[in-house]
């Protein structure tokens, strides 16, 4: 059986950026799998971070639990993607996150898991599961990913992978 | 390094619902599995469940859940004796919609491993759509206290339900070296 999650596209910043994009995906797999190691110049401990897909920032549910350490919390969004450090927490800190994006070129709505931790050496920081859904029947070709404040910074890393079924 | 991570097999419901699904005479030629699964709810809501080796009598699972629908605080919940996996909770999988699937991912650590219980880490995601309407994440620990190697993985739902037509699961192995 021949093996799967192959690497579709790596970024790596050099410079303070806005927001990534992953265009043209192939549409040979069955699953998406988009890893991140981000952290944000906002200012603030952390912010959200924000999906289109196909240049579509409409349409999407995310239900959301977190652990701060000190607490817990819940809430329900639009197209959260995870989360990421601010420019309060310690220096060279990155957050950890997995989207898991099954059957993404399906004619159903899409729907994704999101585990995703943030750290600091202070007494903030978050570890974060997510349920999202995009009630759209389109594939995927393009997800753009943005935080909700301020930019992503040099450093921060983007992987999309692709997984075959058979 | 040698490659890894293996689609096994994959099955996606078609024609009809049904009551379950096996993945019978699993290779055991991996270290790991994981169960990569989109799956769909019925009216009156329902959650997905799984059952080992064929083993649904002597109690031998147990469950340790986490679980909240995003207008609530995370809950807790503990199922011990039990003759299946279910992680069930609030609003189980969506069905509002019929284009509304949720991920559904189970782990199988050491799956071939005869000197020890089996342990695998159960999660389903639902945004929206659920029973009254109602979001779901659901993240449990799970206990099979059989030292047999697992052999077979059977997918289903609770609440009396079936699996409706779309639903798709696939089986990876994954070795350590």
């Amino acid at each position: 059986m021949a093996t799967t999650y192959q690497l579709i596209e790596a970024k790596t910043l050099t410079s303070t950026t806005a927001s990534i994009i992953f265009s043209a995906i192939p549409q040979t797999y069955t699953d998406l799998i988009f890893v991140t190691s981000c952290r944000s110049d906002g200012a603030t401990q952390a912010t959200g971070g924000l999906v289109n897909f196909n240049g579509s920032g409409t349409g999407f549910s995310t239900v959301s639990g977190y652990g701060s350490g000190t607490g817990i919390g819940y809430f329900k969004a639009t197209n959260e993607f995870g989360s990421l450090p601010g420019s309060s927490p310690t220096a060279s800190t990155f957050s950890n996150s997995e989207v898991y994006l099954p059957n993404y070129t399906s004619g159903v709505h899409k729907h994704y898991s999101i585990h995703t931790v943030t750290e600091n050496a202070g007494n903030e920081a978050y570890a974060y599961f997510f349920g999202g859904r995009w009630a759209d029947t389109a594939a995927i070709t393009s997800i753009t990913y943005t935080p909700a404040a301020g930019s992503f910074i040099s450093g921060s890393t983007f992987y999309l992978y692709g997984i075959k079924n058979a | 390094m040698p490659a890894t991570y293996e689609p096994i097999a994959t099955y996606t419901v078609s024609g009809s619902p049904v009551a379950s699904y096996t993945f019978s005479s699993i290779p055991q030629t991996y270290t790991d599995l994981i169960l990569y699964s989109s799956v769909q709810g019925q009216a009156n809501g329902c959650a997905p469940t799984l059952v080992l080796n064929n083993v649904t009598s002597g109690t031998l699972y147990s469950v340790t859940i986490l679980y909240t629908d995003g207008l609530t605080t995370w809950s807790g919940a503990r199922g011990t004796n039990l003759n299946n996996f279910d992680i069930g909770t609030t609003s189980g999988l969506p069905y509002a919609n019929t284009n509304q699937y949720a991920p559904v991912i189970a782990h199988f650590m050491d799956y071939t491993n005869t000197s020890i219980n089996k342990t695998i880490f159960y999660s389903y995601y639902n945004a929206t759509g659920g029973y009254v309407g109602g979001a779901d994440i659901s993240h449990a620990a799970g206990l099979f206290r059989s030292t047999s190697a697992i052999t077979s993985i059977t997918v289903s739902v609770n609440n009396g339900k079936t699996i409706p037509v779309g639903c798709t699961y696939t089986l990876y192995g994954i070795k350590a070296a």
